[in-house]
């Protein structure tokens, strides 16, 4: 995580260990000795530094560690406390949805920490735990924070020094007229500029920071959202990304006192990433995608008068504009062109960069900017979990866990998801890696044994299915010509071989095999027409007929094949249309609804089968702004009768997998805890920080 | 170092556009250049038979396009491609149908050197204008820079003036937007993406008749004033913006070249109608010099 990998920098001077005991010689002891598991020893490893030593005559794998060199690094580290384990790792899970729960409830103490053991470069722990929300900005004196309040959606404001928040908009009720979204403190403290979001659509807010003149500044139909950057020094006018649905995204200035809006450029849409105003009002920083899909990336400087643009930095990697240093002469951004994702600083004067960027810290991780203070704080989040896949048993009268979740993803660190099992359960293969496109892992459920493969792809959009007969796994993906469609991948090889492309504006979702491995089953949508249609596709002759649901104007959110590949259930509507759950045979006959949630419902999720094809698993959750809460699981008979709980607050997962011994559950989920809110400090040049 | 942000001259754009223009550092805009480069825009000693001007191939009575199938230069000799209307192009990145300059400096040149033009010599144009090649470019560059395009109704509506589009237009524009997926290439403030497709329309008794920038591809142009700058597409060969409707409704001419964005749209009567109304409102008032 971030915030550990930061603290990287003070571990102790190798030279002074003295490995001289006995060493621990596997992952696993080494992850028993930290109190971790092999997992989290790995991964420290790979983002934090922890000393692992290699048998170089051996396999890459065999690992040895000393106990007196991780008690140094340990120490080292430790600026943080961190917690041991409270909880038994089966409940992590549950734990996370608690947790997330917990948001709309209470509120949270200011637990700031001294962060440095060397009085050098220091990270400092602002906030934490339930409430925590990263999409605001601290104020320019570093005393405030603001906030959306998730249990409202109102706009909030918190004093960190005395943790007191208070709600700066009513809602009439929860979400009632709307939510809070990326507020923005003004450098004088004495304002607040927010998105509003609501299902009408979204308007730029602002208020005085004690509540009072609350406006909205701009509004137009024409942008389908847009939400502020922050105020130019003076206050006077706020930066704001607007954005043009499927056609391009703009960097406007609006003035706070009549809400004009000066246009500075268009951009192609969704190659906009994050902006920032100089200290001098002169310029705006930003960061642009070079490409779709792929991560080259520029760091270019605008002129707030429109008069100038030059590019301050190219890179074939991700980069990100973090902000501006308080001496307004340093860009601070976030870089991977060294292979980690790490801190740069860059020294901008009159309107040019001046020599290379330096690299500031290694290894920053997932750290998301939040400003930077006057006196040259930088404010981060992180959210300290890791999405791992699970395995676990599952009580279908109880619905309920009946044994303790364990990690399946033993050979990747972080990022995992869209585990599939192979037909006859021995094998469960995942996607992995945060990175385009993503490795494919597939373990051996009953030993343990994983292995990898890169398939030649520039995106894994999802893992869907594995073949019938075992030979190949079937992704949602873009090949390397960027065609979008769906793909085999041999299991043993890693070749890709396309099964069927998109054409134009079209998209393939949710590519499943038949039983008979000679078709799969797919929705395709095009972009730009409302129809969308469910596909029954001849792999070996390309032939094609589509499937009659009686709901292909409405759309499909997602559709999931009998395990007995004898019905397709599809979770259709969306936009103006109502939601409706239903079943059509594979064979072609009249489609069957299941069920027509009323409003009170929520959101209605197809999440799969029962493993005896006789039952649709759904989930019903409330969408309060971003988050969903009141979860619960139903099943339904597809033979007609009343739908039936199966378990309230379950798992927060997207998608349960189910073994075919119709007891074992696979699904990706959060190792670790939520959000956290940091300020990292004196990391600055000295000439910088001031 | 003084800031070179000192230096630079911001024109304010009319409506709908960004108020960022590229412009290159070796030529930043000056008032004493845009008007010199205005009087050169219209200054027929710029053709070796003095007949005609940067002008007459775009008029800016025809937003800047001369309403011919083909350019005439000096002499009646005929092109092979139309006159482009160039409003807005300081926004463009690349120039010519085929996008063979990369800026307008270079771009403000050829037209003049062309036989089939302008019919000069560098050293005809110095003699005659008193001022060195490079001067003569980037003073017609910087001119071009100002013609502006913008405050159509299209532009009123967009900032929020729900009336400044009929009900047909709004419709047509849903259409532009929608069905007929207009924006993947006519997109953003200048309705271009600057990007080089095959259309078709290149394709004729199943052969090229013109490569463009290769393989048919060719620039897509801009669409403001394009109720202005008849007739239409690259060679002219579209009279009316119905028959450029009609033209990509059926998908284009198949050719193996051919965009696969260009498919049959299956427009009805009514969309086409609003369409059209829809491509009228993106005339609005031109600005050059200032």
């Amino acid at each position: 995580m971030a915030i550990e990998a930061i603290l990287t920098s003070m571990n102790p001077n190798e030279s002074d260990l003295q490995p001289s005991e006995t060493a621990l010689e596997s992952w696993k002891e080494i992850g028993a000795y930290l109190q971790r598991n092999a997992v989290t020893a790995r991964r420290w490893e790979k983002e934090e530094g922890l000393p692992v030593h290699r048998h170089t005559h051996k396999s890459r794998s065999s690992v040895y560690a000393y106990p007196s060199e991780i008690d140094a690094w340990r120490a080292g580290r430790r600026v943080v406390p961190e917690p041991p384990p409270t909880r038994p790792l089966w409940k992590i899970p549950a734990f996370a949805v608690t947790m997330l729960l917990c948001l709309i409830t209470v509120g949270n103490g200011v637990r700031p920490q001294v962060a440095s053991a060397q009085g050098t470069q220091a990270a400092r722990q602002i906030l934490s735990g339930p409430g925590t929300d990263d999409t605001g900005s601290p104020s320019f004196d570093g005393r405030y924070l603001s906030l959306t309040d998730w249990a409202t959606g109102d706009l909030a404001i918190r004093d960190l020094i005395s943790g007191a928040q208070r709600r700066l908009t009513s809602n009439s009720a929860p979400y009632g007229d709307g939510y809070a979204f990326r507020p923005q403190v003004s450098r004088d403290g004495k304002q607040v500029v927010f998105s509003w979001i609501k299902p009408s659509g979204v308007e730029l807010r602002i208020v005085e920071a004690d509540g009072s003149n609350l406006r909205t500044l701009y509004s137009n139909r024409e942008f389908s959202y847009l939400e502020p950057a922050g105020f130019s020094p003076d206050g006077k006018e706020i930066l704001t990304v607007l954005n043009a649905a499927n056609e391009s995204d703009k960097i406007a200035l609006v003035s706070a006192a009549d809400g004009r809006a000066r246009f500075l450029k268009t951009l192609t849409w969704g190659s906009l990433g994050r902006l920032s105003f100089s200290p001098d009002g002169r310029y705006v920083a930003y960061d642009l995608r070079t490409q779709q899909g792929k991560p080259g990336t520029k760091i270019m400087l605008l002129a707030q008068d429109g008069s100038r643009e030059v590019t301050l930095s190219e890179s074939v990697t991700q980069e990100q504009v973090f902000g501006w240093a308080p001496d307004g002469k340093t860009l601070l951004f976030a870089s991977e062109r060294t292979g980690t994702r790490d801190l740069w600083a860059l020294s901008v004067i009159d309107g040019k960069a001046e020599g290379d960027a330096k690299r500031l810290r290694h290894g920053i991780g997932g750290m998301r900017p939040m400003g930077i203070t006057k006196s040259g704080s930088l404010f981060f989040a992180d959210n300290n979990g890791t999405n791992e896949i699970f395995i676990a048993s599952w009580d279908w009268e109880t619905g309920r866990m009946v044994v303790v979740p364990k990690p399946a993803s033993h050979g990747l660190l972080g990022v995992n998801r869209d585990p599939v099992w192979s037909r006859d359960g021995k094998y469960l293969a995942y996607v992995s890696g945060d990175k385009s496109p993503g490795k494919i892992s597939i373990v051996n459920i009953e030993n343990e044994n994983e292995r990898q493969l890169s398939p030649k792809l520039s995106a894994i959009q999802r893992l869907t299915d594995w073949s019938p007969d075992g030979r190949s796994l079937l992704l949602m993906a873009f090949d390397e010509k960027n065609h979008e469609g769906a793909y085999s991948m041999d299991t043993q090889t890693g070749e890709v071989r396309a099964v069927a492309q998109a054409e134009g504006e079209q998209t393939i979702f949710q590519p499943e095999w038949l039983p008979n491995g000679k078709e799969i089953v797919y929705y395709r949508r095009d972009q730009t027409a409302s129809p969308s249609h469910v596909i029954i596709h001849d792999v070996g002759t390309g032939s094609e007929r589509q499937l009659q649901t009686g709901h292909a104007d409405a759309g499909f959110i997602d559709t999931a094949i009998s395990p007995d590949g004898h019905y397709l259930a599809f979770r259709a509507g969306g936009g103006s249309y109502e939601p409706v759950l239903g079943v059509v045979p594979v064979t072609g006959g009249a489609p069957r609804e299941l069920f027509r949630p009323d409003v009170s419902a929520g959101r209605v999720d197809l999440i799969g089968w029962s493993p005896d094809s006789r039952q649709v698993i759904f989930d019903t959750k409330q969408r309060m702004g971003l988050r969903n809460v009141n979860l619960e699981w139903w099943r339904i008979p597809i033979e007609g009768g009343e739908r039936r709980k199966l378990a309230s607050d379950p798992l927060q997962a997207a998608k349960i997998r189910f073994h075919p011994d119709g007891h074992r559950i696979a699904f990706a989920g959060t190792q670790g805890g939520g959000m956290e809110i940091w300020a990292l400090e004196n990391f600055l040049p000295q000439s910088a920080g001031k | 170092m003084k800031p070179l942000l000192l230096f630079a001259l911001v024109i304010r754009p009319p409506l709908g556009l960004d108020l960022y223009m590229p412009v290159p550092d070796a030529n930043p805009l000056t008032p004493a250049k845009i008007a010199l480069g205005r009087k050169l825009f219209f200054d027929k000693r710029l053709s070796l038979d003095g007949t005609l001007a940067c002008a007459s191939c775009h008029d800016p009575k025809l937003a800047f396009s001369d309403g011919r199938k083909v350019a005439r230069g000096i002499g009646g000799a005929e092109g092979t491609r139309s006159a482009p209307a160039i409003v807005n192009r300081g926004y463009g990145k690349t120039f010519f149908w085929d996008g063979r300059s990369k800026s307008l400096e270079q771009q403000a040149l050829e037209p003049i050197l062309n036989p089939k033009e302008l019919g000069m010599t560098e050293a005809e144009v110095e003699r005659r204008t008193g001022l060195k090649i490079a001067d003569v470019t980037s003073a017609l560059a910087s001119y071009v820079r100002t013609i502006r395009s913008g405050n159509s109704r299209f532009d009123r509506y967009a900032a929020g003036d729900q009336h400044a589009l009929s009900d047909l237009e709004k419709a047509g524009l849903a259409v532009f937007r929608g069905k007929a997926r207009c924006t993947t290439c006519h997109a953003g403030p200048n309705f271009t993406d600057e990007n080089f497709h095959n259309t078709g329309i290149a394709w004729q008794d199943g052969k090229l008749a013109d490569q463009g920038a290769g393989e048919g591809k060719f620039k897509v142009p801009t669409l403001r004033e394009v109720a202005r700058t008849a007739p239409y597409m690259h060679d002219g060969s579209l009279a009316t913006l119905e028959d450029v409707v009609d033209y990509y409704d059926r998908g284009g001419n198949a050719n193996p070249g051919l965009d696969e964005d260009v498919r049959p749209l299956h427009l009805s009567a009514e969309e086409k109608l609003a369409l059209v109304a829809f491509l009228r409102s993106l005339s609005g008032s031109i600005r050059d010099g200032k």
